[in-house]
């Protein structure tokens, strides 16, 4: 049985697939990175947050499975491989990216939640967001994951 | 300002209180990482407890200096049933606080506060227990306190930490009631400690249980006991709970699963973070978790241990070892990142350096100190053109500097909402990637380590390349390539001398010998430039698209310079706009030019350098434009040097620019001897009117007499000594003895003033250490000082002592030209120079070199002493040898310290990644511990100045000011003296000038217990006996940077003196400022503006350059350049800004009727830097005064123990006579060759400058520079050969005095100018 929402360590990704679904971006995007907690690990979960090297042992699987879902219900705006995109469109310079995709104007990063869009109005790669307080590492380790080289027929 | 938040956004109410009991609470903290947490506990407590709310509101110290914030606070505190208090270390805001408090402490129902200032700490109350009384109870814990009270701060904080653990013994000493109030404090400092939101939570609640609602209530509050953490551990973010032992958190690392096997080898690079325990337990650490991700991507095992109290030098002594067996402790990291801030022993609080250096020392690393913004949000910072706060500066980047802490780079910035730190993530980068390299430093073979050398050349001419302070370039750098190749780096092609090494930098080997083209190095497409260089693009505003034209063959971008193995010596470029006047005038500095940026590309990412060394002081690279103090990724010293570990030998006599050099560049600074100093002498003339002096004396009460003072009236024309002596115009036998000899001793004074001037004679060489003969001026002028804080007499002291006279008085007559007594302290310095001489001989072996003989014990050896002896030859036999033994001891630790050799040593230990000793900067007469060279140069805590000692001193200048003004001006007061801030001055007097400022304004700065100035007081006109002086200070750039706090007390003193209800003819501040304020429309304190700079990120007005470079059409345009970039003024009332005001700069320069300056050392004169005459106003205030007169202009001397107030014109003179026109001085120039001639062309290039900005040169020293240099046919021959384009300058100079009608001379002279011009052209242009 193939519902689309597969995951190597047994995560439930149905829940995020109904959010998407009726486009409450917000709810989605707090889902991802509470499921994205969930499968680096209880304590991951517990902190809330997630470190760089945890990101680099997710699942190929897993991860092309939250960010189809995004890119399905968004019209392909969405997702990390669309911020990986345009992230490498700049050189993979942070700081051309942020305002790119609207995370930050001049020397001021948007506001959560209030200031970021969420809605298809967005700019593209506006979500699902990545807390940028820790630095730029975990970030970095998403969009440099194996998950967006290989494409796993599934 | 520097920081707009507005405490009210850390107001938090109880959206439904209900019908519970309200507890108010008001808090103030140094620290913003308690803000989102008390906040999360007091929401907490109103989300979830039945029967308690809290209203709560907050306030971060520095935002009290607002009045608004200020009133709130009151307002706040006059509501509140508690009020708590943590680390308020800064008295002006602590006052603020205790006078907001203390009206109310009876009434609040409790006051905590944590260690802080006493009269803080008096204010704490719990139910019976208090510490009003804190020092007069006897109870225990009063008398614990008593005892801290003195050393307040570090040790204060370990030892509550101590009596925490303690308590259980202590409360069993105490009466039973007063045991549980006690108890209590200690519990509450145990929460705040412990800092958790669910401590802080029953921090609230056990507060409002025991003493807010404690009577006849129903409710009661439930609460817990702290939880507590270890006093000190290790963190790591991903660790489940923090460790108390290294061989547990090993076995924790080493049991990851998410990281690769590299990171766990025990060899891998390993990184030691300091972190303070409050950000980790509030969970305020997002900053600290960037950081060690950053590390561990960059593949570096990371150690992050934390510390509970302010001492962190336990925690590197606890952790950063490894024990093996038993064989002793061997440090396990290769870098030390303090991400805290401060001090490594103290914080905020008292600073303990010497046990922070001995634990680095004993480590052995270097050692980082990142900061986050404390005061500011990022934003705040951001937009800042100043950069980092003020107090953050003191606090966080000077004061760890003297623990050898070295890149201060900020890591995070502040959200404005939660106050919660932010990783700054490009900065965050810098910091690891700078950590990296100093490890690879560490790691890296020496043979297989890349290095650059970078050279100077200012102004752009060829003849000046390799231009630093005091330093013979080219031999330092060949003695510096020898100890390189003997130590195992990869030098190859070795010159056979340094002046083979000089020739093949200078000179394109293609071309022809002596080329005009410097060797070039390598030559960069301008795609490879723009490739490599990010920031490129922000260039092409200031000097449109790359190549650009300078640095470039029209197509390439050129390196130049010359690689010898894997050593490349470089040469900087020049900043670019030195010949452009338009430029010249920018009230800012435009960026760096391509060919600039792509030097330092080259060496970063094509050369790869592992370190490079800059070479001397100094150079352009931390002057760029960029933030002054805390550099952001946007600023172009950050951009420039990238990620190479910088290396920087600079002057032990220039600690102010060398700590801009520090911050703007992140260098460590290696310091580097200035050369050993000399008498001047006397030559020609003056040696002659020595001799008739000496035969008056002998033959004066014989009929010779007359005829003798004649000669020497004659003599003194002849010498233009009549400029500086009223000589009579009579026949000398017409005079009375009495005159004859006031004559005499007038001229006997001066020259004995120009003979006894100490002179750096030639230029030092790295590595080479004056021999013990060479250092004999120095000690005579160590020994000449008195030191009262070691209890030693000066020597000149001990021996008037002996004879029963006041040295004061002897100089006051000496001053005054009594012949006796100018004839006395001849022979007391004679004395003087005859036992250091004796002390010196006795310490010194066959090769002029000291032996290792430490403290001599004549009297064990039955003899005695030498000195002694030589004293008793001197006549001086009741001389006492009890006050001569301290004296002489220090003498003998001096010399040691003088002749000791660690300039090579220490580059040779950075370059292997080791930590370099910190040591002040300044003038080893005056402070030794500058002694030995080959420290990592530190300034001072600019919060300590002025010191008690620089305002007793200054007093002295200020009385002789005034005096001599007066005397000259029929007894009428100075109503504006224009004074100039230097940077390094203050540093090396511990504030003298600064203090001048405000004693003319009649103001007195008062320290705090800790020593901080931060008060002022207004002396009462009937005590100062004399009107208050209007000033107007301009501050250097350097001194802008360094102490904008003390600026900030400046202009207060302005103001405070301004708006003093007094008479205007006794206050000409407030008589000024009354008429500024009507005629500009504003109020009295906005008028009140005197204290002035440069916009931030710029230095000096310019003139230097364009005096260097010659280009100026007339002197107005110099004029303009100084009213132009100078006119920046400060303002207390908004301190973060430095906001341009012209018409209030020329408005109170036009009421000037003196300038004035001051000269603090021998080494650094008026005609050495450029920078003086640079920043004189004399001429400029002439232009704008109503009455068109040229103001007095003064320079006050303090370089020796008699210090001097002189006319500038005298000052010059002196300066000419000593250096530039004496042989003693130019031969030992001369004897360095190349650069010999360049010091000589600087000379005369600065003797211009005067001329220029203030008409300070007599024409008679043009004459005779012009019979030293050219007339003289082998003296011309010499210097053509030695450095004919330092010559041609030379030459052009002299024309060009004339053609400025600077000075009038023959037709032949010119003519024989002209000629030799157009021959030197000839000869370089190779026609």
């Amino acid at each position: 049985m193939d519902s689309g929402l597969n995951s190597a360590r047994g995560i439930d990704y149905l829940p995020l697939q109904g959010l998407l679904a009726v486009q409450d971006f917000q709810a989605a995007d707090q889902l991802t990175l509470a499921k994205l907690c969930e499968l680096a690990g209880p304590q991951a979960v517990g902190r809330g947050w997630l470190y760089f090297t945890e990101v680099e042992k997710f699942p190929i699987l897993d991860l092309q499975t939250v960010d189809s879902l995004w890119r399905q219900h968004s019209g392909g705006k969405f997702g990390f491989s669309v911020q990986r995109d345009i992230w490498r469109g700049v050189g993979e310079d942070w700081e051309k990216l942020w305002p790119r995709i609207g995370w930050k104007s001049g020397n001021t990063w948007t506001r959560y939640p209030q200031g970021f869009t969420w809605s298809l109005a967005a700019p593209r790669g506006h979500l699902p967001l990545s807390n940028q307080l820790r630095g730029v590492r975990t970030m970095a380790s998403l969009l440099n994951h194996p998950a967006w080289k290989e494409q796993i027929v599934t | 300002m520097f920081t707009h938040v507005k405490p009210t956004i850390r107001r938090i109410a109880p959206e439904n209180p209900g019908d519970r009991s309200i507890l108010r609470v008001v808090y103030v903290v140094l620290e913003p990482q308690y803000q989102s947490v008390l906040s999360a506990a007091a929401q907490a407590i109103n989300e979830h407890n039945p029967s308690l709310a809290i209203e709560l509101s907050g306030y971060l110290i520095e935002e009290l200096r607002d009045v608004g914030n200020y009133q709130d606070l009151c307002r706040d505190v006059a509501q509140a049933n508690v009020f708590i208090a943590s680390l308020i270390f800064l008295e002006d805001l602590a006052d603020k606080v205790v006078a907001a408090v203390e009206p109310h402490r009876d009434r609040l129902d409790a006051v905590v506060v944590f260690p802080s200032m006493p009269q803080l700490m008096r204010l704490n109350k719990l139910g019976s227990f208090s510490m009003a009384q804190l020092g007069q109870s006897k109870s225990a814990i009063a008398q614990f306190m008593k005892k801290r009270r003195e050393q307040s701060g570090a040790s204060f904080q370990e030892g509550m930490l101590k009596l925490l653990r303690t308590l259980p013994q202590v409360l069993k000493y105490l009466p039973m009631d007063k045991a549980q109030d006690a108890r209590n404090f200690m519990l509450s400092f145990q929460y705040w400690l412990g800092g958790s939101r669910e401590n802080l939570e029953n921090f609230l609640l056990m507060l409002a249980d025991r003493y807010v609602f404690n009577q006849g209530r129903q409710q009661t509050f439930v609460y817990c006991d702290p939880v507590t953490y270890p006093d000190q551990g290790i963190w790591h973010p991903l660790a489940p709970q923090m460790f108390e032992d290294s061989q547990e958190y090993q076995r924790w690392y080493n049991s990851r699963e998410d990281i690769s096997p590299d990171l766990k080898d025990p060899l891998a690079p390993c990184v030691g973070l300091l972190l303070q325990r409050t950000h980790l337990v509030t969970r305020d650490d997002a900053h600290y978790v960037a950081v060690v991700q950053e590390f561990e991507s960059m593949g570096a095992r990371v150690i992050p241990v934390f510390a509970g109290g302010l001492d962190f030098a336990k925690p590197v002594e606890t952790f950063f070892y490894s024990h093996q067996g038993r064989t002793e402790p061997k440090p396990s990291v290769d870098a030390v990142v303090s991400l805290t801030g401060f001090a490594l022993v103290g914080g905020p609080a008292r600073q303990d350096h010497p046990r922070a250096i001995e634990a680095l020392q004993r480590l052995n690393r270097p050692y980082l100190v990142a900061l986050p913004l404390v005061f500011q949000t990022t934003e705040e910072w951001q937009d800042s053109d100043l950069g980092l706060h003020p107090i953050q500066v003191a606090l966080q980047i000077a004061l760890p500097e003297l623990d050898g802490a070295i890149e201060p780079i900020i890591l995070s910035g502040r959200d404005s909402m939660t106050g919660k730190a932010v990783a700054l993530q490009d900065r965050v980068e810098a910091v690891a990637k700078r950590t990296m390299q100093w490890v690879n430093l560490r790691r890296k073979p020496k043979l297989a380590k890349k290095l650059a050398i970078t050279v100077f050349s200012f102004p752009p001419d060829k003849g000046n390349v390799g231009t630093a302070a005091y330093l013979d370039v080219f031999g330092s750098i060949f003695r510096v390539m020898e100890a390189l190749q003997q130590n195992g780096y990869d030098i190859q092609g070795l010159p056979a001398s340094p002046e083979a090494l000089m020739q093949e930098v200078l000179h394109d080997a293609q071309a022809r010998y002596a080329s005009p083209e410097l060797n070039v190095a390598y030559r960069m497409s301008v795609a490879e430039y723009q490739q490599l260089t990010p920031y490129a693009e922000r260039l092409e505003p200031s000097w449109g698209p790359p190549p650009g034209h300078l640095n470039t063959d029209g197509e390439n971008l050129l390196v130049y310079g010359k690689h010898f193995g894997n050593l490349f010596v470089g040469v900087q470029p020049t900043f670019g706009y030195e010949g452009d006047p338009m430029r010249l005038l920018f009230s800012r500095s435009a960026s760096p030019h391509h060919g600039f940026a792509a030097y330092y590309t080259y060496l970063e990412k094509i050369w790869q350098a592992d370190a490079v060394l800059h070479f001397g002081t100094h150079g352009s690279l931390e002057f760029m434009p960029g933030k002054q103090m805390g550099m952001s990724g946007e600023c172009y010293p950050d951009n420039l040097i990238g990620s190479i570990p910088n290396l920087y030998y600079y002057a032990a006599n220039n600690p102010s620019e060398a700590t801009i050099a520090k911050r703007r560049s992140y260098a460590e600074t290696i310091s580097y001897l200035t050369p050993p100093a000399e008498n001047a002498g006397l030559y020609k003339g003056l040696k002659e009117l020595g001799e008739l002096i000496a035969s008056y004396q002998t033959l004066k009460d014989t009929g010779r007499g007359p005829a003798i003072v004649n000669s020497i009236i004659d003599k003194c024309r002849l010498v233009n000594l009549d400029q500086d002596i009223a000589l009579p115009d009579q026949d000398a036998r017409d005079l009375e003895s009495e005159t004859r000899d006031r004559v005499v001793g007038q001229v006997y004074a001066k020259l004995m003033e120009i003979e006894s001037r100490l002179l750096p004679c030639g230029l030092h060489v790295i590595g080479k250490p004056p021999t013990a003969t060479e250092a004999i001026a120095t000690l005579v002028n160590i020994a000449s000082l008195d030191r009262p804080e070691d209890q030693i007499l000066s020597l000149p002291r001990i021996l008037t002592n002996s004879l029963g006279i006041d040295l004061e008085d002897l100089y006051r007559r000496q001053n005054q030209g009594d012949l006796g007594a100018v004839t006395q302290l001849q022979a007391i310095t004679e004395a003087v120079r005859g036992a250091v001489t004796a002390l010196v001989q006795e310490q010194t072996n066959a090769e002029g070199r000291v032996e290792r003989v430490a403290v001599l014990n004549f009297f064990q050896m039955g003899r005695k002493e030498p000195w002694l002896e030589a004293l008793h030859r001197h006549g001086y036999q009741k001389v006492d040898p009890q006050a001569l033994k301290p004296l002489f001891e220090y003498l003998e630790f001096c010399l040691q310290q003088i002749v000791a050799d660690n300039e090579l040593g220490a580059l040779l230990r950075a370059l292997e990644g080791e930590y370099i000793l910190p040591g002040p900067g300044g003038d080893p007469v005056r402070n030794p511990e500058v002694l030995p060279t080959g420290k990592n140069i530190h300034a001072l805590d600019p919060q300590a100045i002025p010191t008690t000692a620089a305002v007793a001193s200054a007093k002295i200048v200020v009385d002789r000011l005034l005096e001599r003004q007066r005397a000259e001006n029929q007894g009428a007061w100075p109503e504006t003296i224009a004074c100039v801030l230097w940077g390094t001055d203050n540093i090396k007097t511990y504030g003298e000038s600064l203090a001048q400022v405000m004693l003319l304004l009649g103001v007195m700065p008062v320290a705090d217990s800790l020593g901080r100035v931060n008060k002022l007081e207004l002396i009462p006109l009937g005590e100062l006996g004399r009107p208050r002086i209007d000033v107007v200070v301009n501050c250097s750039g350097v001194f802008r940077d360094l102490f904008l706090n003390q600026m900030m007390l400046l202009d207060r003193a302005v103001k405070l003196a301004a708006e003093a209800p007094e008479p205007l003819e006794m206050n000409f501040v407030r008589k000024h400022a009354l008429e500024q304020a009507q005629v500009l429309g504003v109020d009295l304190r906005q008028a009140a503006t005197r204290v002035f700079s440069n916009a931030s990120g710029s230095y000096a007005a310019n003139i230097n350059l364009a005096v260097e470079n010659s280009t100026w059409e007339n002197e107005a345009e110099l004029q303009d350049m100084y009213l132009a970039r100078k006119s920046f003024a400060f303002s207390a009332d908004s301190p973060g800004t430095m906001e341009q005001a012209r018409d209030v700069f020329e408005m109170a320069l036009k009421t000037v009727d003196v300038t004035f300056q001051n000269l603090d050392s021998a080494e650094i004169s008026l005609t050495d830097v450029s920078h003086y005459f640079d920043s004189d106003p004399t001429k400029v205030v002439g232009r704008l005064r109503e009455d068109g007169k040229k103001p007095a202009a003064f320079m006050a001397d303090t370089t020796t123990a008699n210090a001097q107030v002189r006319s500038l014109t005298e000052t010059v003179r002196l300066d000419s006579r000593t250096k530039l026109l004496n042989p003693k001085w130019y031969e030992g120039m001369l004897s360095h060759g190349y650069e010999g001639v360049r010091e000589l062309s600087k000379r005369l290039v600065n003797t211009l400058g005067w001329s220029a900005t203030a008409g300070a040169v007599d024409e008679w020293i043009y004459e005779d520079a012009n019979s030293t240099f050219i007339k003289d046919p082998q003296m011309q021959q010499r210097l053509k050969e030695l450095n004919p384009h330092s010559f041609r300058k030379m030459v052009g100079t002299l024309l060009e005095v004339n053609g400025r009608g600077y000075w009038n001379t023959s037709a032949e002279n010119l003519q024989q100018l002209r000629e030799l011009y157009q021959e030197l052209e000839d000869q370089i242009e190779g026609v």
